[in-house]
């Protein structure tokens, strides 16, 4: 296992490099060489690749810039250096069928507060043409999210139900999802996890923020932590997962 | 097909301002106009028209913004992965299919006064153009004030000067020789003529707002 040939050694010394080869091809998402600034804040000169079936990690304290680079993939930002490539093309490049094979997660800024969560389902079904209007249903009944209420009548937990539904139901190669596990309660916890080990299994290459690791057991594939805006350690491998103890163990003292 | 769902989804987004706002604002604004047909010439009453189109379409498309604002609309889009060039057109086509809407109930009391078909089709068409135009502007303002790299500034520039024709071809139109006398005489011209400056508008938008940078 990759992470175990590290145990001991300074992560902060490792070069910012993926460990995991593969074919440029067949890779969901690259970013290469990536710089970003935004006033006194830059992420600086990020390496990451993204394989299809896989989940990487970013982790990293707050401002760290792990939004960013989530932005960077989304491409909501544009990066100063460097280029990433999503699907194998340029992400300026990209065809309408690649970019609705893009999921993201929708923070609550983003929701419409004047619709009902079915009208804004239905406007995010139009918006995409993969979109599972049976996931998007079952999820909303699990998570218990009233469809005929309106937006600003649910409550923070609620809305970023709504909001992961919304990423979900896309069936998207491309996951992207911002603190998944944040505001939820463990049951709703426990089922995001699940359905991401499932969109894991069918070949989607998943892109997550968290400080929960403890929920992540079984889970990540790779790990890249960022530290004020620069890669201070990458680690993982495509066959082997994270097991809880080694995210709860050797995490926290990188951040 | 995937412009005709985003078009559909500007419908339901706001879907509230038509179902319940729109009628209550043409309604307002008709009544002058029924009260002027009864007494005033034709052209008073299309000089009303137009007027009043001003005043519906200004508070129209200001609630329409609002909306777009408060939703963050925009944003959305890119954040679901829509291409801007769809965002844009999309929000085009919804803008100029609000500015017919509003003009039909407009253009009734021209349509009780004129004893020509092609009267009236002209009132329409310069209220439609004039519709157009304010919405657009207002579109094209709101992305410059709020996502600002979305466009530069010589495109938003350059954009202004397409308004301006449109508007200008609008104004002069009961005087005006070549196209706006054909427009004047032959309804169905007119509707193409509208039809074919929209899409020069509209492929002259794509151009000039697919800018390279993302916003944020």
């Amino acid at each position: 296992m990759f992470l175990s040939h590290h145990i001991g050694m300074d992560y902060t010394t490792l070069p910012a490099s993926n460990p995991v080869a593969t074919d440029g091809e067949s890779r969901v998402a690259n970013l290469d060489h990536v710089t970003r600034s935004f006033g006194d804040f830059s992420l600086k000169r990020i390496n990451l690749q993204v394989n299809p079936g896989t989940v990487l990690l970013i982790a990293g304290a707050n401002g760290a810039g792990k939004s960013t680079l989530l932005d960077l993939l989304m491409g909501t930002v544009e990066p100063d250096e460097g280029t990433v490539t999503v699907f194998g093309r340029p992400r300026s490049k990209l065809t309408q069928s690649d970019r609705e094979a893009i999921g993201c997660s929708l923070d609550r800024k983003l929701l419409p507060d004047g619709l009902s969560v079915r009208l804004f389902l239905k406007s995010v079904a139009l918006a995409c043409g993969t979109w599972d209007h049976e996931m998007a249903r079952t999820l909303l009944d699990h998570f218990g999210v009233d469809s005929s209420k309106k937006v600003k009548e649910l409550s923070e937990g609620m809305k970023k139900k709504l909001g992961i539904t919304a990423a979900l139901s896309r069936r998207s190669r491309l996951l992207l999802l911002d603190e998944p596990f944040a505001g939820l309660d463990a049951e709703s916890q426990e089922r995001v996890v699940k359905e991401l080990d499932a969109a894991k299994k069918s070949g989607t290459g998943v892109v997550l923020t968290s400080h929960q690791f403890d929920k992540l057991d079984g889970l990540v594939d790779d790990i890249l932590v960022l530290r004020h805006g620069e890669l201070t350690c990458s680690m993982g491998g495509q066959s082997t997962r994270m097991s809880r103890h080694a995210l709860s163990e050797l995490l926290p003292p990188l951040l | 097909m995937h412009l005709l769902k985003l078009v559909s989804r500007e419908v339901i987004i706001n879907y509230k301002l038509i179902a319940w706002r729109l009628p209550f604002l043409i309604l307002i604004a008709i009544f002058p106009t029924l009260h002027l047909a009864s007494s005033a010439s034709l052209s008073l009453l299309v000089a009303a028209s137009v007027a009043i189109n001003f005043l519906v379409g200004m508070i129209t498309f200001i609630q329409v913004f609002l909306s777009e604002h408060k939703n963050n609309d925009l944003r959305l889009l890119l954040v679901l992965q829509v291409d801007k060039k769809h965002i844009v057109d999309s929000k085009m086509i919804f803008i100029t299919l609000l500015s017919i809407l509003i003009n039909i109930p407009l253009v009734l009391p021209i349509a009780f006064a004129a004893d020509s078909l092609s009267v009236v089709c002209n009132a329409f068409t310069v209220d439609v153009l004039i519709s157009s135009v304010i919405g657009s502007a207002m579109l094209l303002l709101y992305i410059r004030t709020n996502f600002e790299s979305f466009m530069t500034l010589s495109q938003y520039v350059r954009w202004a000067i397409v308004l301006s024709f449109m508007l200008g071809v609008s104004m002069m139109h009961p005087t005006a020789s070549g196209i706006v006398s054909a427009l004047q005489f032959n309804p169905l011209l007119a509707v193409l003529g509208f039809a074919g400056l929209w899409y020069l508008a509209n492929s002259f938008t794509r151009k000039l707002l697919l800018a390279r940078k993302v916003p944020f």
